[in-house]
């Protein structure tokens, strides 16, 4: 387990949005809790990873693969989520300003951005709706290729108690997190709802160690 | 897109939300719903689930993008669906079986599959058979997560074999109040592979006697 590899190296049907926006080619972060798609491990890096792919790195305010198919927005008729992708990228870490401004401005609660629910934003300048409310708000970062796993740029790896105990490449992570003051955080493994344990993991350790 | 609560009694259940290797078995999984009245209304994780009966916040994605997932690896389609009850759970056996049960039937297969696999264990460390036994354990801790006696037998394994990162990292998930136990369960276990060794050439101990040798110590109850 050494590093994240864009999707772009698997198998896309043609219609599928990666294909369509023209990022198969991208590793994908949240900034933020995890969101989306459904998964039990999770792995938290510091912003420097943006500043040390400003180059080729991109973000846009929200989750580009809901464009295709979840999200609406005025114009979706005569405009296509590939257009409306390309008018919202902006770079990285540029893209922050504007993350910045949307706590101050968007959200009653700068927390709101980080809770799991769908709050209501106090304005919609980019006016998506439809779709999953958390993946319309969260930002969302693109580096092209692979990104490093072990890294100074790791800050934390979420995985659920048992994995880490019965998986020797989980393990053997944790071991070198553990060596390399990378902070380790486990849960129970997950029920029938996948996703709740490593989100709750996420904003317990966002909200112990940044408020 | 994200859908409103159902209920699960209009909902069939046509896959699971992962692929599990032989490692990662038995496991309890995350359904992929389908609505009776629409079948290309297919609901994905992640939802949450209300009062058990009404599935919440799930993603509803087309019976196409169902089955492009599962050629991507990335979800399991089961042979015929299930139609969906309440307080139930989808749960894959080692066998790689999936069974839809009460989540109280569930808990008590899991459970005995636990306990065998756990006398597996014990067997195979005293045996010094650490590959096994570390196998066998994991099976333990895939069905009972909580299972002390299984981590202890990995510490010991790490400890036998002098691994101090593995044995360090599964301290960690001790739970604080249980690490004196659990440390010297560990220590008994190793003294046993310790006096197996020693007897080699005596009438070696049965393991029912080894067991209850184990068990009979105040700081394991």
């Amino acid at each position: 387990m050494a590093t994240l590899i864009a999707e772009g190296s698997r198998q896309h049907r043609p219609d599928c949005a990666e294909v369509e926006l023209g990022t198969t080619t991208a590793v994908f972060f949240y900034v933020g809790p995890f969101a989306y798609p459904a998964t039990i491990f999770g792995f938290l890096f510091s912003a420097g990873l943006e500043a040390e792919n400003q180059i080729d790195g991109s973000a846009t305010p929200f989750d580009s693969g809901g464009l295709v198919k979840h999200f609406g927005w005025p114009a979706k008729t005569t405009e296509s989520p590939k257009t409306f992708f390309d008018r919202h990228e902006l770079p990285l870490p540029r893209h922050r300003v504007y993350l910045q401004f949307s706590l101050d401005h968007l959200f009653a609660d700068p927390k709101d951005y980080l809770e799991p629910t769908d709050v209501e934003l106090l304005a919609n300048p980019i006016g998506l709706s439809g779709g999953d409310a958390i993946r319309r708000r969260t930002h969302e970062v693109r580096i092209p290729g692979t990104v490093k796993l072990r890294s100074p740029q790791l800050l934390a790896v979420f995985a659920p108690r048992n994995r880490v105990a019965t998986q020797p490449h989980i393990r053997e992570l944790f071991s070198w997190c553990r060596t390399n003051n990378v902070d380790r955080r486990t849960f129970d493994s997950p029920k029938e709802d996948t996703f709740d344990g490593l989100r709750s993991a996420c904003l317990d350790y966002l909200y112990q160690r940044y408020t | 897109m994200s859908v409103e609560p159902l209920d699960v009694s209009s909902l069939e259940i046509i896959g699971y939300a992962n692929v599990l290797p032989q490692s990662a078995l038995p496991s309890i999984v995350a359904p992929v719903f389908r609505r009776k009245d629409n079948h290309d209304s297919v609901l994905v994780p992640p939802y949450s689930f209300s009062n058990g009966r009404y599935l919440c916040d799930a993603t509803e994605i087309t019976q196409s993008e169902f089955e492009s997932l599962e050629n991507r690896s990335e979800l399991t389609k089961l042979a015929s669906p299930i139609p969906a009850q309440k307080q139930h759970e989808l749960w894959v056996d080692l066998d790689g079986q999936y069974h839809y049960q009460t989540r109280l039937e569930t808990k008590r297969r899991l459970e005995r599959i636990a306990a065998i696999e756990l006398e597996k264990a014990l067997t195979a460390f005293l045996n010094r058979e650490f590959e096994k036994s570390e196998l066998y354990s994991s099976t333990v801790l895939l069905a009972d997560e909580n299972n002390t006696e299984a981590l202890a037998i990995k510490i010991a394994i790490a400890k036998v074999k002098q691994d101090h990162s593995s044995m360090d990292t599964l301290r960690d998930l001790v739970p604080v109040p249980t690490l004196r136990s659990i440390n010297l369960r560990v220590d008994d276990l190793c003294g046993c592979i310790n006096d197996t060794l020693a007897n080699n050439y005596q009438k070696p101990h049965s393991l029912m006697h080894m067991m209850a040798t184990i068990k009979s110590n105040p700081c394991y109850q």
